[in-house]
């Protein structure tokens, strides 16, 4: 006692650890926790996420119809509902569950397991008659249970006509690996939150892009790389009925000396993985076309994406003006890179198109517009390419194989069986933690087995 | 065997399996009404094989057409979640000899071929070639898990919706089933066991043996307990099956475009479904969450199964807006 009142930061340590296994690792904060980040994601699936401010004050206005009567967009950004799965709230929910998961695991489920892994016998048959599962037979040696038993493959230990049997032991092993290894993917997505990178690079066939202006976050510890890459190629495999087959980038990995460290052609599933910075097909355009009318030379003229194209389809185009007072301009549109295009001439003024002089046109093929001889070289694609690096992977990919190990085990059911061979009586008892019909069964036609032998 | 003989043996098998099921559902319904008359029972367990048989052959028709596994369409993945549901449907009245399974998971495997069958346009049902961003080999890992799951989950809480209804009125009964094996002592003599936290109850209903007089002390489960047990086998067969699903997925989504998670509305959904799978699992270890909460929230888990695999394709737009109604 006078130790005890001598050190009062032990007890307050003894408290906190009590805290600790009853509040922090409790299965009702679990619970608790699934249920809650369960409805706050739901949040994120009924409210659009990361759209502009003007898109809420539009949709979510404070005076008129307001959502549900109270959900304005000055209410959504205040609880950060317009970025659910960042807001402050929802990633200390998430922590919470990860400090749950560490506390159940440590001070909890290993416990168990010691406790659960040192057989014990029962010596008196009063004991195993609390079982739900137990029966008495009319035998005087415990041999033929043990045979059963052993044949069922059960570990039995035996001592003086005390039995005890046990299968499935990993069965409780596999809850503890599954919470470790939701802890390592955990960590792992905060290592790839502070140490990665991740962008977007649009650029034109035979064009290079570097990684030296990524946006990085405040907290980051990810370094960019040196080197810039080069788009040799971009084309676009087309199916006989014109849908998309495939997309195909040639890259090369340039270094600031101008060597070429490696070159790859990428597809969508097929990325390009240089020095942990992975690079993936992720979308394209039409970045231009070269021309000439009549005998001028070779322009280049950019393209933009036009909005709702004729059936909602994609569409790139860009106007020309078309004679010398600038009365009349052509409209060059095109769905993709097969190579067809439209020239749509049209009144500058009135914007109304000159639906006469509308002019289908092929690349390589010349063709005649309002007496003007229009001859269209290629097309210039240019291609998406998304580039990331997340050092995290490894440990997020270790957890993922870790954790099915994990389920594997964990749908083994634990079965124990006790035996106690005492007067020309077998006292007999068992239970087990998940399988309890199978484990019914079986521990039926066990003693049916038995009973039958004798 | 040409394409034509292709398609005419899907819409054959299409209409036969709608009219197996049809039948089967009856049955089950008529055994479970009229419980004397004999073998109608084992008749809707036999329709209701046969109907997994019919849709084995529609899915493995189409691969044989398309070239690829059968979930690129809406079409495609309903009959292979009703595949599914029929083969856990099987299992789990193997399992647990109760005809009151079928009466439960059949309408639902009915409503599955009926919605591909009748409500899904033309267009929506012919298969095609796959577009580029599921040219993988992940497809198939990632889609028949998921979907494999979806049926054990179904399954496991239809089963505990039967568990609802047949305590409908009853006290709480203990459940006997979780990882830590709570449970597996009587109540009135378990006051000293060292297990004493994990196995108070609320006194489960004895149902001894008697055909079995060599048996006769050991204490068998009663149907609610069955159920209670075959729901929680199930489900615990579907949880680990979509984790693995979801890590599949999020690998593949990894190797194709670099981000193992975006949050995307379907994405979300599965790891919503998730929490109340593991909450379920979980509340079933707890003291203060036995009895039926545990079944009333597998029952909202086969909702947000739903939504999961329907629904966000209705409501928004996101990475997996492959197969949909409307198209994009």
């Amino acid at each position: 006692m006078a130790k005890q009142a001598a050190k009062p930061g032990h007890f307050l340590w003894e408290e906190l650890k009590r805290e600790l296994n009853t509040g922090l690792g409790s299965l009702s904060l679990a619970i608790g926790l699934f249920l809650v980040i369960a409805v706050a994601s739901i949040l994120g699936t009924v409210i659009p996420q990361e759209e502009s401010l003007e898109y809420y004050q539009q949709n979510y206005p404070e005076s008129g119809k307001v959502v549900w009567g109270f959900v304005t967009w000055r209410f959504l950004a205040n609880l950060g509902i317009d970025n659910v799965y960042r807001t402050w709230w929802f990633l200390a929910l998430l922590m919470l569950l990860a400090a749950n998961l560490m506390v159940c695991t440590f001070r909890r489920q290993i416990p168990m397991l010691k406790a659960a892994k040192t057989w014990k016998f029962y010596a008196e048959p009063r004991k195993l008659s609390k079982f739900a599962l137990n029966t008495t037979l009319a035998l005087d040696t415990p041999d033929a249970l043990i045979a059963q038993l052993r044949s069922r493959r059960f570990e039995v230990h035996q001592k003086e006509g005390l039995v005890y049997a046990s299968r499935g032991l990993l069965g409780r092993v596999g809850p503890i690996i599954i919470h470790i290894s939701l802890l390592l993917i955990l960590g792992g997505a905060v290592i790839g939150a502070f140490g990665g990178f991740k962008t977007q690079r649009m650029t034109a066939q035979g064009q290079n892009f570097d990684l030296q202006k990524v946006e990085l976050p405040r907290l980051s510890l990810a370094h960019l790389p040196t080197w810039h890459v080069h788009v040799n190629k971009f084309w676009i495999d087309y199916r006989p009925d014109g849908s998309i087959d495939q997309f195909h980038s040639d890259l090369s990995v340039i270094s600031s000396e101008g060597k070429e460290l490696k070159r790859q052609v990428i597809a969508v599933n097929e990325p390009l993985v240089f020095e942990g910075v992975t690079m993936y097909q992720a979308s394209w355009g039409v970045n231009s076309f070269v021309m000439r009318i009549n005998q001028s030379p070779w322009l280049t003229i950019p393209m933009q994406a036009m909005k709702g194209g004729p059936g909602g389809q994609e569409a790139w185009g860009q106007a020309l003006p078309f004679d010398k007072r600038g009365e009349i301009a052509v409209q060059v549109v095109t769905r993709g890179l097969q190579g067809s295009l439209m020239l749509l001439p049209f009144n500058t003024r009135t914007g109304e198109p000159l639906r006469n002089a509308i002019t289908p046109a092929r690349v390589g093929h010349p063709v005649k517009v309002l007496g003007q001889e229009i001859l269209i070289r290629e097309l210039v694609g240019e291609t998406g390419i998304q580039v990331k690096a997340d050092p995290g992977i490894p440990f997020v990919y270790a957890g993922f194989a870790l954790l099915m190990i994990g389920l594997a085990m964990g749908y083994l059911s634990h079965a124990q069986v006790w035996a106690i061979c005492l007067d020309g009586q077998l006292h007999l008892a068992g239970r087990t933690n998940r399988a309890q019909l199978s484990f019914e069964r079986e521990l039926s036609s066990i003693v049916e087995n038995i009973a039958g032998q004798k | 065997m040409n394409t034509n003989q292709l398609v005419n043996i899907q819409v054959l098998l299409d209409n036969v399996t709608f009219a197996v099921l049809m039948l089967a559902t009856a049955l089950y319904w008529l055994s479970v009404a009229f419980r004397r008359i004999p073998l109608i029972h084992e008749l809707g367990t036999g329709a209701s094989a046969v109907a997994a048989l019919t849709t084995s052959g529609l899915l493995l028709a189409r691969w044989i057409e398309t070239g690829h596994f059968p979930v690129s369409n809406l079409y495609e993945s309903m009959f292979f979640l009703c595949w599914c549901v029929l083969v856990m449907h099987l299992a789990a009245e193997r399992f647990a000899h109760q005809r009151l399974v079928g009466a439960f998971t059949m309408p639902v495997a009915l409503g599955m071929a009926a919605f591909s069958s009748f409500a899904l346009p033309a267009a929506m049902k012919a298969g095609g070639p796959l577009v580029p961003a599921l040219k993988s080999n992940w497809l198939m890992m990632h889609v028949s898990v998921m979907i494999f799951s979806y049926g054990g989950l179904m399954v496991g809480s239809l089963v505990s919706i039967a568990y609802l209804v047949v305590t409908w009125g009853k006290k709480d009964l203990e459940l006997r089933g979780s990882s830590i094996g709570a449970g597996a002592f009587q109540r009135s003599e378990a006051i000293d066991s060292p297990a004493l936290s994990f196995a108070l109850s609320d006194g489960g209903t004895t149902a001894t043996l008697a055909a079995n007089p060599v048996a006769q002390g050991l204490r068998r489960s009663d149907l609610a307990e069955t159920l209670d047990n075959v729901s929680y086998r199930l489900i615990g067969l579907g949880f680990p099956l979509l984790t693995v699903g979801l890590i599949a997925g999020a690998v593949w989504a990894n190797e194709a475009w670099g981000s193992y998670w975006s949050w995307d509305p379907k994405e979300t959904w599965s790891l919503i479904t998730w929490f109340i799978f593991a909450a379920y699992l979980h509340a079933r270890l707890t003291r203060g969450w036995q009895g039926k909460r545990p079944a009333i929230l597998a029952t909202v888990g086969f909702f947000s199964v739903w939504v999961t695999y329907l629904g966000v394709n209705f409501l928004a737009t996101g990475l997996h807006s492959y197969g949909w109604l409307f198209g994009k």
